[in-house]
């Protein structure tokens, strides 16, 4: 499995996860791929027909919630990928390999509580959006 | 909104939410299983080097450190946006939302530690 230091955020990965970059062995080909991500982000953001332009479309309560939804997906998916490396602590591991799980491990109930009260706090704004996007819609 | 298991595997889903029409958002997230299928079926013809599967798990999280600091990064920036434009409420919201994106942001980074830490060990010998 290759080793690609360029995945530690020195350059953009424009809109593709790091999580799938990462699976692109030969770096001739990642770094290709990152530059891709980066430019297809750039055509995007220029082409702003086809996206949510504020300039034309002031951003309602409602789409802010859903903005802020996707991005706290995005950092809920850490959870998933530190769950799976944790199904292996029974395992006989190296003595490095276990220091780490217990980094994860102590980290884990800070991040949980993190992602617990963004979540509670955005379903009572979504919701309080929503009667009132509806009420101004009215 | 997809749920955690719907999520798409290449494309970040802040980026995803941009599209306003529904049917350029379910078709970007084919293109990005259908880039997934590729990036997989080259493997085999590529003949790559077989993986251990150990390294890999922990270097596939460590990249989820990475996205999630793209994501903090991301509710960050939502603070900075706010203006005039925007209705009371929204403008509380986007602004908690940019503090909970500093809370968050220490622990991703003894997370991003800890990894760089394992990884900078030689494995040990089988």
């Amino acid at each position: 499995m290759p080793d690609h230091p360029q995945s530690s955020v020195t350059e953009p990965a424009g809109e593709f996860r790091e999580t799938f970059l990462y699976w692109i062995e030969d770096p001739e080909h990642h770094a290709t791929v990152r530059r891709f991500g980066d430019l297809f982000g750039q055509l995007i953001g220029e082409a702003q027909l086809v996206v949510r332009n504020p300039r034309e479309h002031p951003p309602t309560g409602i789409w802010v919630c859903e903005f802020i939804r996707a991005a706290l997906l995005d950092a809920a998916h850490l959870r998933t990928e530190l769950a799976e490396v944790a199904d292996n602590v029974g395992a006989p591991l190296p003595a490095n390999e276990v220091r780490l799980m217990i980094a994860v491990a102590d980290l884990m109930p800070e991040f949980d509580a993190w992602i617990g009260r963004l979540r509670a706090g955005l379903d009572a704004a979504t919701a309080a959006a929503a009667g009132k996007d509806a009420a101004d819609a009215d | 909104m997809p749920t955690d298991s719907k999520r798409s595997t290449v494309f970040r889903e802040s980026f995803l939410a941009l599209f306003e029409q529904p049917e350029h958002e379910a078709a970007l997230r084919l293109i990005g299983k259908v880039l997934t299928s590729l990036v997989w079926e080259g493997k085999d013809l590529l003949d790559a080097p077989a993986s251990t599967p150990r390294s890999t798990r922990l270097r596939d999280a460590k990249c989820a450190v990475g996205d999630l600091h793209q994501a903090v990064d991301m509710l960050s920036e939502i603070g900075q946006q706010v203006d005039d434009g925007f209705k009371r409420e929204t403008t509380r919201l986007m602004l908690a939302i940019a503090d909970a994106a500093d809370e968050v942001e220490p622990i991703a980074d003894r997370l991003d530690a800890a990894f760089t830490r394992f990884l900078a060990t030689p494995e040990p010998e089988e």
